[in-house]
């Protein structure tokens, strides 16, 4: 168990360096690759419940304020992750553990009151590309909303795929590709490359969820740097999604409105009952809960809580368009959450407005 | 009692007005379009004696006072008087002034009662502006806008495809089927953060949320016997699964599975679909 955050770098930088060598000499991986989770978090450290879906958890702290020890155990398996909370809202977990268990424990730990994973719509995972070198994406778009048999003809239920390419432009013509076919094309993932002088400082995979692999790298501080971009990106969207939030004030002089609703516009229309069923089920990947209140054929009006932190919301779904409303102190993150998951679930050509115009 | 709670339908029409200035698509952004902005909701201006309209908004160089109507008869004290308002008084109010040369008017809003309004209006030589707000928007009485930019705007017939924005839930004075939905998330996010014990004013609080601090302490007891009454009838009825009590002390106990929260919002939703088919509820 490392100590210190020095310790923690070099750890990290010896892995990128071994799974380097690795790559050269033998054409694959030896050690586990460096991943860092960057997660939304509504709570201090200390308010993490120890013991969860059979998982049982220990912190440790180290030398430095902000960074903690994970030490995780379920049944005989044992693995260690480091939480780094310098960024009060959106922390870090660095690991150089299995990707698949470290994968199921963040879908739980992710789970938890007051933690959310991040989630990337497709335009912010576009964003991270225009800076760097993209060499590759998946794209994953399931249908989880309407059944087969409620689809049109020209309608795709699933599409997955998983693209990866030396240089940029066959990545990006095929992207341009679907796009120009009208086929799913919310990315789920980007695969980017900082090259400076022929030098790769790292060949990272950004997940919509927060998830960054170094898939290669030279230089740990270059992928931390990265992360911190990533999450101050997140951060002024999420600023700026929550100034939004609506509250009605009293003033020397009448009542004041501040904030406005979002408008959710879809593609095309669709069944809003159907819909409202599914989106407001609690269940995964929504985890909505609400009542209906107001009802026609064409338009309902819901009353609603977020299961993730207990915020309160209110919703009102027509066939083409929805209107999100935010009340003070509601977590913006159930925003980028709605939207990302009606992207990936229902609608890819789904929009989100606000007063100022796309949110994303 | 203010404005905005006289009636269920004077609510509806403020967020049909307020509605005008945001920019949606799926409602018409006449307001938002000119450059309106919504600066304040009934305002008390002193002229020197009081009055009292239900809406402010404000351009870059017009301020125009907007009187929300739903009934078919009554004019009330504001029109006859809204000449007498001049920017001195708006800036005696705390109200920020964009420009030196600001211009005040006049619109009245309503549904189809502003067709039996007009003769009223008309006959206490009142003109101004009139403009409908049912299945499409358009003025149909009265002189014309200050502002042609509202002019161009609220000239042409647009159609109206979906309810208004709700910007404002629900008044103090509201009927009960209106704050029900807000009582029922107020109960289930209690139940997700766990504190599933509360007093009913603490939860009288909650629900009215932003409303409660500008109520006198007398309406806010008032509330807080109505919500006893609610929770009381709540207990008998379709949510006896999920709320106890012992005296003031009340606890709600929705099971942590979605099966569970499921059958609580279907439980609601009929308890709801039963306040609509009464108009007079009660113990309300």
């Amino acid at each position: 168990m490392i100590k210190s955050r020095s310790e923690l770098h070099k750890q990290m930088e010896r892995t990128i360096d071994a799974n380097l060598r690795s790559l050269e000499e033998h054409g694959e991986y030896s050690e586990y690759n460096v991943k860092t989770n960057i997660i939304e978090s509504n709570c201090n450290i200390d308010k993490i419940p120890l013991t969860f879906d059979g998982y049982h958890i220990e912190i440790k702290p180290t030398d430095d304020k902000f960074l903690f020890g994970l030490i995780v155990r379920k049944n005989s398996q044992r693995f260690v992750l480091y939480i780094d909370t310098f960024f009060d809202r959106f922390w870090k977990l660095y690991n150089m553990e299995n990707s698949e268990t470290i994968d199921k424990f963040m879908d739980k730990f992710t789970n938890l009151l007051l933690l959310d994973s991040l989630w990337m719509p497709h335009q912010m995972l576009d964003n991270i590309e225009s800076t760097l070198v993209n060499v590759g994406f998946s794209i994953k778009f399931k249908q989880e909303i309407f059944d087969e048999d409620e689809l049109g003809e020209d309608d795709i239920s699933r599409l997955t795929m998983r693209l990866w390419s030396r240089g940029t432009k066959p990545s990006k013509n095929l992207f341009k590709l679907l796009q120009e076919n009208n086929y799913p094309s919310t990315k789920t993932s980007t695969r980017v490359l900082n090259i400076d002088d022929h030098n790769v400082k790292f060949l990272d995979e950004v997940f919509f969820d927060g998830k960054i692999t170094v898939n290669k790298g030279t230089d740990i501080e270059e992928h931390i740097r990265f992360v911190d971009k990533i999450i101050d990106d997140y951060s002024a969207k999420m600023k700026e999604i929550e100034n939004n939030r609506m509250s009605l004030t009293k003033s020397a002089c009448g009542q004041v409105v501040s904030g406005s609703p979002f408008e959710i516009k879809f593609s095309k229309n669709y069944d809003i009952h159907h819909l409202s069923e599914k989106i407001i089920n609690s269940t995964h990947p929504f985890k909505l809960w609400g009542v209906i209140h107001d009802q026609t054929d064409d338009f309902l009006r819901i009353a609603g809580v977020d299961v993730h932190t207990g915020d309160k919301f209110s919703m009102d779904l027509m066939q083409k368009y929805g209107r999100l409303y935010l009340p003070e102190n509601a977590c913006g993150n159930m925003v980028f959450r709605l939207y990302t998951n009606i992207q990936h679930y229902l609608d890819p050509g789904v929009m989100i407005f606000d007063e100022h115009g796309s949110v994303f | 009692m203010t404005n905005t709670d006289q009636s269920f339908d004077h609510l509806d029409i403020i967020n049909a007005v307020l509605g005008l200035a945001y920019n949606f698509e799926s409602y018409p952004n006449h307001l938002f379009k000119a450059g309106y902005k919504l600066s304040r909701i009934e305002p008390i201006i002193g002229v020197p004696d009081s009055i009292n309209p239900d809406i402010l908004f404000m351009s870059e160089n017009m301020g125009l006072f907007a009187e929300c109507k739903g009934g078919m008869f009554k004019i009330g004290s504001n029109l006859s008087r809204y000449d007498s308002i001049q920017v001195r008084h708006l800036i005696e109010k705390g109200i920020d002034i964009p420009t030196e040369s600001l211009e005040l008017d006049v619109g009245i809003f309503g549904r189809d009662n502003l067709m039996h309004l007009k003769e009223q209006l008309a006959g206490k030589g009142i003109d101004y502006p009139q403009v409908i707000l049912d299945k499409t928007v358009e003025q149909i009485h009265g002189r014309s806008f200050k502002d042609p930019k509202l002019n161009d705007l609220f000239s042409e017939s647009v159609e109206i495809k979906s309810k208004a924005p709700l910007i404002l839930k629900f008044t103090d004075s509201s009927p009960v089927k209106r704050i029900a939905p807000f009582i029922f998330t107020t109960l289930m996010s209690r139940s997700i953060t766990g504190k599933n014990k509360f007093k009913v004013r603490n939860l009288t609080e909650e629900v009215m949320g932003d409303i409660w601090d500008n109520l006198d302490k007398s309406l806010q007891n008032t509330l807080v016997d109505k919500m006893k009454r609610f929770l009381r009838q709540c207990k008998t009825k379709q949510l006896k699964n999920y709320l106890k009590n012992s005296d003031d002390m009340w606890s709600v106990s929705i099971p942590d599975h979605w099966k569970s929260r499921k059958k609580f919002s279907d439980d609601c939703n009929r308890f709801i679909h039963e306040l609509d088919q009464k108009d007079l509820y009660d113990f309300m």
